[in-house]
């Protein structure tokens, strides 16, 4: 722990300044919320005995969603989980008639990360690797390669576009037989989603179906089956910006997505998904308004009620819903800290503000935005990272001249998670 | 010197005077005076420490002794002008504080070899290392290699066995005690095999330099590499067993090796370094080029393939009996492959290049073009082709092998050349094998059986194995044996005779019929009958010898071999009783059939003569058969019909031959031989003796615990510091691999044992240095 290396730190200091959240070393910045992690933590450990978890994860703008998401994510690629993830938006849903679905599932494969390679891609990676175990004990067996690969993905073809997708792999395989990179291209394309007709992957690969917008969820599942074969111990799922779903103004479109959401949760919940685990990451409308949230449909109100003895500082954290608190200005303090240790690379005597300056930062930011400054702290830290790069090239600078002229804006963003478009059934018109 | 020594009268007199005027100050003045020079002294011990980092100058270079001195003595000179003279009251000390050293040693330069410098009071002969200041190397670091003479050096002997240097030895940056232990490394001419291999890095830092940089400009650098290159194999033969510095060393002696690439290199022998970490430069060249002019790879080329390819799996034996190893290894192929294999012109191109170890020179890459060759290094076919025949080699060598390691003092001793195909027997023993053949020429030589091995050095008493593989050999060089072994015999102890004869070559395999063994167990009876009254007579044995030779329905060979029988037979009569033991336990009626049999083969050849009836009764009687039956049996075996003459006393008779009767006789002799077939089970051989201490006979699981094929693709790929991906894309192809399979595998290799990946990115591919370096070699 004592170093840091240049990598993680160079991808924290990058995103955070960008206000975004970080691809890589979200260890190093993590603060509290250790009750959380904790029962994520068994819920990957029950993804890998095959059990199954579905969580949704609500907290306000700002709370951290995306770097819980993150965290987790990366913890599952630690635990030798494959993991995909996406933000929905208006042109990826989890269900769609017109490609949406598509779309996402694209996305989501795309972001396929292994531990190896968390930056995603993986998915070639872990179709060779599948192949190619099967290619080694093809050879101790006696049986051809193809056969193995048959007999192994046996359990696939008993769901939904399972035998295509047998095929697929069996396809993948001749390619590199072969030396047909055209074929493996084209099942790697179509593992992908990216096959938009019957014929194209007809002709393409010798397979009747395409991943479409009704069997999205099918095929995660078949994946999931499929990662485990390869011998990595599951799948995990992460969809954040669920509220866009919230923002749907069609009814029909939302109550739709509402329904997949329903099928997965009872999946998850019944068991009957192997080695799958689902995160989603959406804002308290998202999850409680009782008119568009998925509260408005009464099959998740009741099953994603909370406990309702979990009350006034007694939690429950093994619920599907996982509410975030926001951090405190004690857990913001530590934060400061961690962002301090971590610009100066893990090396205390490179530190480049002493201790006293932490608080006075804190107090500079409470002057200027309230109690936000730590509720949402995406500007604050912006403005933290940028007063560490200006203390950093002008060695010479005292830091406390440089506090008053720090801006730090009030972070807005939270305002258009609330907007939604009006109900699009009704078009005004004028004579 | 003379300056100073008058500048010393000048100050005595000086403080002579000053004395004389002190005199009159009272003591208490003098104490306070005493207290403060001693806070001078202590004021003064503070800037001498501060001074010795920079101590001086004291190297100089034997043979050409004057011109850094001079230099060296006039400065010094100079300085002195500007020393603070610091007269102490007490006494008549004068102290010098010596001004800080700005540049001592002056510029760096190359010992040549074989010069002998000084540093530090430590001479050290053979030089060829840089000595001086201000050489660096890249990231403007001061050259690791760089011995700077003005830095402090322990006076006093260091242990150069403790590693005192850090990861990567640097002798300006390293503490005094390891400098004085690198000198004294190299004081003691640089073979110390318990040094620390931190100090052998060191020096080979600078030899990198000299080879890969100052070459390239400097000719009389290019006119070192020889002797470069014939240091760094003196140090791999004392320091090999450092994993790192093998591979470092013999790689840099790769990459020198191929700066003259001769064409056609293939028609030379190759060499064969010793543990190679991977499959020298040389013999990629050589190879390379076999594959570009399609010839077929010659013996002695695989064979230096296959005993440094780190993807063959070698047995033990290999190493062990090295020649026996090549000899057999050689036959093999020729025998399996003809003129040779051929190699395929493969996708991965060879590229020479050498990482240094030195940190001056680290991140460069040395790379040579080879042209076109071919590298075929990544081709897996052949490599499996070559195990095998290494497998079938080592599978003939095993035994001998298990046998030297456990007798390391018996290499040339019978009982384990025995577990060697005759074929590969040293030169001695098989002139006297021959010897014996002479010997016994077309007769029948006895002999006691512990001669015969003495005569073929065995060392002790023989297990029933090695007797069986003694008559093997003497089999395949057309010798007999009786007892015969091989047929399933008692083995001879050492005291017993064994008769050797003349075997005919074809007789192995059909001795076991049932009518050779009737014929072997009626001889027996025969000799325990003829020596039922104590001796064997005369004219028993002519007869008996006569009835071997009348059994027309053996082969001549098995009738040599039954004379040889009835000798030991009539020589060695302890058999008799529990011969006798053995029939006691048949059935009445089975002893009946073998007397009734006997009787036939006694009519055999169609005359019975009185002799023959009266051994037949004798017979009988140790059947417990009624001898009065021998009559009626002679008479039902069919009437004589062959008249027999009798010429001029001669005792060979002619006949005809009746084939029903012999039908009939072979018949009866495989029913006998069907009874008789559990009597007489040779004692059940002693257990196998189940080699306990074997040495490995799993191969090894290759590094991070990676299964053969990919451990071979994981050597290729850190032979590079960057690939492009379709480099590596081709080299997987070669090696029969999935590219993003094969990366993804290793790279869970590399996390759970260093919690890092080993591969980063996707085009270029860069390998992880921290991870590479923790690799075992």
């Amino acid at each position: 722990m004592s170093t840091i290396r240049p990598k993680d730190r160079d991808a924290v200091i990058q995103s955070l300044r960008a206000g975004v959240v970080p691809y890589a070393g979200q260890h190093l910045i993590q603060v509290g919320r250790v009750k959380e992690l904790e029962s994520l933590l068994k819920d990957i450990e029950r993804i890998g005995d095959g059990g199954s978890c579905f969580r949704v994860v609500v907290g306000e703008y700002g709370a951290g969603k995306t770097f819980f998401l993150n965290l987790v994510r990366a913890i599952a690629l630690e635990k030798k989980l494959v993991t995909v993830h996406a933000d929905l938006n208006p042109d990826r849903r989890l269900h769609a008639s017109g490609g949406q679905a598509r779309s996402l599932y694209a996305e989501l494969t795309k972001n396929m990360a292994t531990r190896t390679k968390p930056e995603g891609g993986a998915l070639a990676g872990v179709v060779e690797k599948f192949v190619a175990q099967a290619k080694t004990d093809a050879k101790t067996s006696g049986k051809t390669a193809e056969e193995l690969i048959r007999s192994r993905l046996e359990q696939l073809t008993e769901m939904v576009n399972g035998y295509d997708f047998a095929d697929v792999i069996a396809a993948y395989c001749k390619g590199f037989d072969d030396g047909n990179e055209q074929l493996k291209a084209d099942a790697i394309r179509w593992l992908r989603g990216e096959f938009s007709t019957r014929t194209d992957a007809r002709a393409a690969l010798g397979v009747r179906t395409f991943v479409d917008d009704a069997s999205v969820y099918d095929q995660i599942k078949l994946l999931a089956r499929f990662v485990r074969l390869a011998g990595y111990n599951g799948l995990m799922v992460c969809l954040d910006e669920m509220v866009n779903l919230y923002k749907l103004a069609n009814t029909q479109a939302r109550n739709g997505n509402y329904e997949q959401i329903l099928r997965i949760l009872n999946d998850s919940l019944q068991g009957s998904a192997d080695g799958l685990g689902f995160v989603l990451g959406g804002t308290p409308e998202f999850l409680f308004d009782t008119r568009r949230g998925l509260y408005s449909y009464s099959a998740l109100q009741s099953r994603l009620a909370e406990n309702t003895f979990a009350k006034a500082g007694v939690v429950d954290f093994s619920g599907p819903v996982m509410r975030l608190a926001s951090l405190s200005p004690e857990d913001f303090y530590v934060l400061l800290q961690k962002l301090r240790h971590v610009y100066a690379a893990g090396q205390p005597e490179n530190y480049l503000l002493p201790d006293a300056a932490l608080p006075a930062f804190m107090n500079h930011c409470a002057m200027r935005l309230g109690e936000a400054y730590f509720r949402t702290p995406r500007t604050t830290i912006t403005a933290f990272i940028n007063l560490l790069a200006v203390l950093e090239q002008n060695p010479g600078v005292e830091w406390a001249s440089l506090l008053d002229g720090i801006e730090v804006e009030m972070d807005a963003g939270g305002e258009a998670d609330k907007q939604v478009d009006e109900d699009d059934e009704l078009v005004s018109f004028k004579l | 010197m003379a300056k100073k020594k008058s500048s010393g009268e000048a100050l005595l007199i000086g403080v002579g005077v000053v004395i004389a005027i002190l005199a009159a100050i009272p003591k208490e003045v003098w104490i306070s005076l005493g207290v403060l020079a001693i806070i001078f002294l202590v004021a003064r011990a503070f800037i001498k420490k501060a001074e010795t980092t920079a101590s001086t100058p004291s190297a100089r270079t034997i043979t050409n002794p004057t011109t850094p001195r001079s230099a060296d003595a006039s400065r010094l000179a100079e300085d002195k002008e500007r020393f603070t003279t610091i007269v102490i009251g007490i006494g008549d000390q004068v102290y010098d504080i010596p001004p800080p050293i700005r540049d001592a040693g002056g510029k760096a330069t190359w010992v040549a070899p074989g010069k002998t410098i000084e540093v530090a009071g430590l001479s050290m002969p053979g030089g060829m290392f840089y000595i001086g200041s201000g050489l660096r190397g890249s990231y403007g670091r001061v050259e690791p290699a760089l011995i700077n003479p003005a830095l402090k050096v322990t006076p006093r002997n260091v242990d150069i066995s403790l590693r005192l240097t850090d990861y990567w030895p640097s002798y300006s940056e390293c503490t005094p005690d390891a400098r004085r232990a690198y000198l004294q490394w190299l004081a003691g001419g640089r073979r110390a095999p318990e040094a620390n291999i931190g100090y052998v890095f060191l020096f080979f830092y600078g030899l990198e330099r000299r080879a890969l940089v100052d070459a390239v400009s400097d000719p009389d650098a290019q006119s070192d590499i020889s002797v470069i290159k014939q240091e760094v194999r003196r140090l791999l033969s004392i320091y090999s067993w450092n994993g790192s510095f093998q591979r470092y060393a013999s790689q840099f002696l790769g990459y020198l090796e191929t700066d003259s690439v001769e064409a056609q290199s293939y028609k030379k022998t190759p060499l064969v370094p010793d543990g190679a970490y991977e499959l020298p430069m040389r013999l990629r060249i050589g190879l390379g080029q076999l594959a570009i002019d399609q010839q077929p790879v010659p013996a002695a080329w695989a064979h230096a393939w296959a005993l440094t390819d780190p993807s063959i799996v070698r047995r033990t034996a290999v190493g062990r009996c090295p020649e026996m190893f090549q000899a057999l290894f050689e036959a093999k192929y020729v025998e399996m492959f003809g003129e040779g294999l051929r190699l395929p012109v493969n996708r991965t191109k060879l590229k020479l290049t050498y990482y240094p170890a030195s940190a001056s020179l680290r991140g460069r890459e040395f790379a040579r073009s080879t042209g076109d060759l071919p590298d075929v290094s990544v081709l897996t076919a052949p490599v499996k082709k070559l195990q095998e025949v290494v497998n079938t080699c080592t599978d003939v060598l095993d035994p001998y092998s298990r046998f030297i390691g456990r007798n390391p003092d018996k290499k040339d001793s019978l009982e384990g050349l025995l577990l060697l195909p005759p074929a590969y027997w040293p030169a001695p023993l098989r002139s006297e094998l021959n010897d014996i053949k002479a010997q016994v020429r077309d007769g029948m030589l006895v002999m006691g059986f512990g001669e015969l091995t003495g005569r073929l050095k065995s060392a002790g008493p023989l297990s029933r194995d090695k007797v069986l593989g003694l008559a093997r050999a003497l089999e395949s060089l057309h010798l007999g044996m009786e007892p015969d072994v091989l047929g399933g015999q008692k083995l001879p102890k050492a005291e017993d005779s064994v008769a050797l004869f003349v075997a005919d070559p074809n007789e192995g395999a059909s001795r076991s019929t049932p009518a050779y063994q009737a014929a072997v167990v009626t001889l027996d009876l025969a000799c325990s009958v003829a020596l039922a009254d104590g001796d064997a007579s005369g004219p028993e044995l002519l007869h008996l010898s006569q009835q071997i030779g009348s059994w027309t329905h053996l082969s001549v060979a098995h009738r040599k071999r039954l004379k040889a029988h009835l000798r030991l037979g009539i020589m060695q009569p302890a058999t008799l009783a529990s011969l006798k033991g053995k029939l006691e336990s048949l059935a009445a009626d089975a002893k009946r059939t073998i007397a009734k049999f006997l009787a036939h083969l006694a009519e055999a050849d169609g005359v019975v003569s009185p002799d023959e009836v009266k051994f037949l009764e004798r017979v009988y009687k140790t059947l417990q058969v009624d001898a009065k039956l021998v009559y009626s049996d002679l008479h039902s075996a069919g009437k004589p019909v062959a008249v027999s003459e009798i010429k001029n006393g001669a005792l060979a008779t002619e006949f005809t031959l009746n084939p029903e009767r012999i039908a009939q006789l072979q018949k009866e002799t495989e029913e006998v031989s069907a009874l008789l077939a559990n009597v007489f089970v040779e004692e059940v051989s002693e257990a196998e003796i189940v080699p306990t201490e074997e040495e490995e006979p799993a191969p090894e699981p290759g590094v991070l615990g990676l299964d053969q094929a990919y451990a071979a693709f994981l050597r290729m790929l850190v032979s590079r510091l960057t690939w492009t991906r379709q480099e590596l894309a081709d080299v997987a192809a070669d090696m029969e691999l999935m590219l993003d399979g094969a990366l993804e595998h290793i790279n869970e290799a590399a996390l759970d044992n260093y919690d890092a990946p080993l591969v980063e990115g996707d085009d270029p591919i860069e390998i992880n240095q921290e991870i590479l370096e923790k690799l075992p070699a």
